[in-house]
């Protein structure tokens, strides 16, 4: 046994099974197939009552929308004229050929289409005597409306979000890009949960090689199942040791449409409210939908501002913590009175302190997002305030140090990515660390390691820190840290588009 | 990146002097220094409220320092020093040895007493730190450490604020001057 639970073995191979079912195609194939399903519904229809011609009708129920398998099947098959005389070779080539009302018949010939189609909702009608079958496409619609983009709230811009169903976000994307180039292309991932996940790109703006990687990823992924956004993320990133997110998930269309324009490659989950978009890159984490909305002056004094307090985020406890440690001539005269007179009857030294204060805003800020809303904000107004002055009041941390917390606290709520704060969170910590180790020298080395890590990473072929870092001598012409007016940006970001590069006159 | 790893851990071998808390620390506002020959070390400490003057004897001003810092119950910073006295008898020497000494605090301000010993000047006069900062706030031109000293590279003299007692007071009595011919042996 190791620290990591117990050592574990070399494991066997673990080929897919393909196809799942290998016998031929047959109503007892499909009945066999779903034993133990209550949901599997079976049904023996005869045309024109004539026992020699049988249809035998297979769904689930559930996935299916009765009304439209009374109204679109069942009902042209005991009303049509023209299946009472036909023989059932004559029947099967009526029905697939528009005698149904339903949108999409499609023939099938294994009993693997025929399972997998009844479990996405399709009905499938199997002909005894032929050894054929039709599926029809009557899947029910039953989702969650679309609602408000709540975790990313944005003035001026569209109040629209993703929701579960993966149809329903394609044409959320399809309504704001209405470019034939725009391509969907659909591959089912999860051994047992066989679930959609859609690509998105612009085909001629995004780069081909991103693509088709995507698509070598998502084939490699050989899971049991896709339920959540790290089965996304952590199969697809380049990297995995690391606390910094490499996709973007985003509720927003809009958003997620810009990104696509820029060149960029999105992801939808079917089941997952959220769009990934790739590559992800610092700049992507760190721009809020709001920026595209606001007058270019001030979203350009905010992003700076909001670039400034990720660093004060990142480095104002460690800085404090090497000031009052190792480099007290550092701190004004008035500052290090105060400090001394606040710390006076403090029984903790200063980085015991820092470190524990900022475990306790973490404990605060995990207790109250695990609790129901309101009580929510109980928790963070009486372990931020009353405990917090009351330690305070009771000489137990010190004024100074509760100030340095919170406020590094509340400078990483600026981040609009919660993924990369979070990163940061435990950067913040190991920085802090460090520099009660070995004072400004800890914090300089620690914040080296940082860039060094941040450098080293990639996603898809991009480098983490563009536009920062390298360009490959491309022409830069994105917002960074710096928005121009959008009639200025004549170009596409270098960094993940392809030859086309022009967005404007 | 496990490279850098090591080398930061390495490094954590070279931080030299630990880390040393803010609390039960006394900063010292004004430091009196008299030489040479033994050299004395007077420091002005506290709050304006509660005021406490320690003294001590050394080979050299290195010395002296090193036994101030071990005195009274709080130990005494020598951070933030706002204003270096110098005693009649004390030469440029000691003060190239102080700003020599120092890691910090050169914007400290060099004054000169009228007659006797810096001691004497701050343990009878009435709270001489807040005297000293009020002279310095009202115009009195009084060098820093790092002014003057380079004042006696550049001119090889120094002229410097003289300060005397005058009814229990600290007072601007005129100008002195500090050559450098000793400081240069």
């Amino acid at each position: 046994m190791g620290i990591f639970g117990r050592k574990r073995a070399e494991g066997r191979p673990h080929p897919r099974r393909s196809p799942v079912f290998d016998e031929p195609l047959s109503g007892k194939a499909m009945k066999d197939a779903f034993a133990g399903c209550v949901d599997f519904v079976s049904r023996e229809l005869r045309v024109a009552g004539d026992p020699e011609r049988v249809i035998t009708l297979c769904a689930v129920d559930g996935m299916v929308r009765s009304e439209r398998v009374n109204d679109y099947i069942l009902r042209p098959l005991a009303q049509d004229e023209g299946l009472r005389e036909a023989s059932l070779a004559e029947c099967f080539r009526l029905l697939a050929s528009g005698v149904l009302y339903n949108l999409s018949v499609n023939e099938i010939s294994t009993t693997d289409e025929a399972v997998f189609a009844l479990m996405e909702g399709s009905v499938v009608l199997w002909f005894e005597g032929l050894g054929k079958a039709l599926k029809c496409g009557v899947a029910t619609e039953e989702k969650r409306s679309i609602g408000d983009p709540e975790d990313e709230p944005a003035a001026k811009a569209g109040k629209d979000s993703f929701v579960e169903g993966v149809r329903t976000n394609t044409s959320l994307v399809r309504r704001r890009v209405r470019s034939v180039h725009l391509r969907i292309e659909e591959q089912v991932v999860g051994r047992q949960t066989r679930t959609p996940v859609d690509i998105l790109y612009l085909d001629g703006i995004a780069r081909p090689e991103v693509v088709a990687e995507v698509k070598r990823r998502l084939e490699d992924m050989d899971v049991d199942g896709v339920i959540n956004a790290g089965h996304v993320e952590q199969y697809l990133c380049d990297r995995l040791v690391t606390p910094f997110p490499q996709l973007l998930a985003t509720q927003r269309p809009d958003r997620f449409s810009a990104n696509l324009l820029a060149g960029r490659v999105g992801l939808i989950v079917d089941g997952l409210p959220l769009g990934f978009l790739l590559p992800g890159t610092v700049g992507l984490f760190l721009a809020a939908e709001q920026d595209r909305t606001d007058n270019w002056m001030v979203s350009r004094f905010l992003t700076a501002l909001r670039y400034g307090a990720m660093l004060l985020s990142l480095f104002l406890p460690a800085i404090y913590v090497a000031a009052v440690l190792f480099h007290p001539e550092m701190v004004p005269l008035a500052l290090a009175e105060a400090i001394i007179r606040a710390k006076a009857e403090v029984p903790f030294g200063t980085l015991f302190e820092t470190v524990m204060l900022l475990l306790a805003f973490e404990i605060i800020q995990e207790a109250g997002l695990r609790l129901p809303g309101n009580l929510g904000q109980t928790v963070s107004i009486l372990g931020g305030l009353v405990v917090g002055s009351a330690a305070v009041e009771a000489k137990i941390i010190s004024p100074a140090v509760l100030i340095v917390v919170a406020a590094a606290g509340v400078a990483g709520y600026t981040v609009p990515s919660q993924d990369l704060a979070g990163g940061m969170r435990l950067w913040r910590l190991g920085l802090t660390v460090a520099a009660g180790c070995a004072g400004l020298l800890g914090v300089t080395l620690g914040a080296a390691v940082l860039v060094g890590h941040l450098a080293g990473l990639e996603s898809f072929g991009v480098a983490y820190l563009t536009p920062f870092a390298a360009q490959a001598g491309a022409q830069v012409e994105t917002h960074g840290l710096f928005r121009v007016p959008l009639p200025w940006v004549k170009l596409r970001p270098a960094a993940f588009g392809g030859r086309n590069r022009r967005n404007q006159r | 990146m496990k490279k850098a790893l090591y080398l930061a851990l390495s490094l954590l071998f070279l931080t030299g002097c630990g880390g040393r808390e803010l609390s039960n620390v006394s900063l010292v506002r004004t430091l009196g220094i008299d030489g040479p020959g033994p050299v004395a070390v007077t420091a002005v400490a506290g709050t304006e409220e509660e005021r406490a003057l320690f003294c001590c004897e050394g080979e050299n001003i290195i010395a002296a320092q090193a036994v101030l810092e071990t005195l009274g119950t709080e130990r005494l910073a020598v951070t933030h020093v706002g204003q270096v006295v110098l005693g009649e008898t004390a030469s440029a020497k000691t003060m190239w040895e102080e700003i020599v000494h120092r890691d910090s605090g050169y914007g400290a301000t060099v004054w000169l007493t009228e007659e006797g010993s810096a001691y004497d000047l701050l343990a009878g006069g009435d709270d001489p730190a807040g005297r000293l900062k009020h002279l310095e706030e009202s115009g009195v031109a009084a060098p820093s450490l790092l002014e003057a000293v380079s004042a006696l590279a550049r001119d090889g003299r120094v002229s410097v604020p003289v300060i005397g007692l005058r009814d229990g007071a600290i007072q601007v009595t005129g100008t002195g001057e500090i050559r450098a011919e000793e400081a240069l042996q």
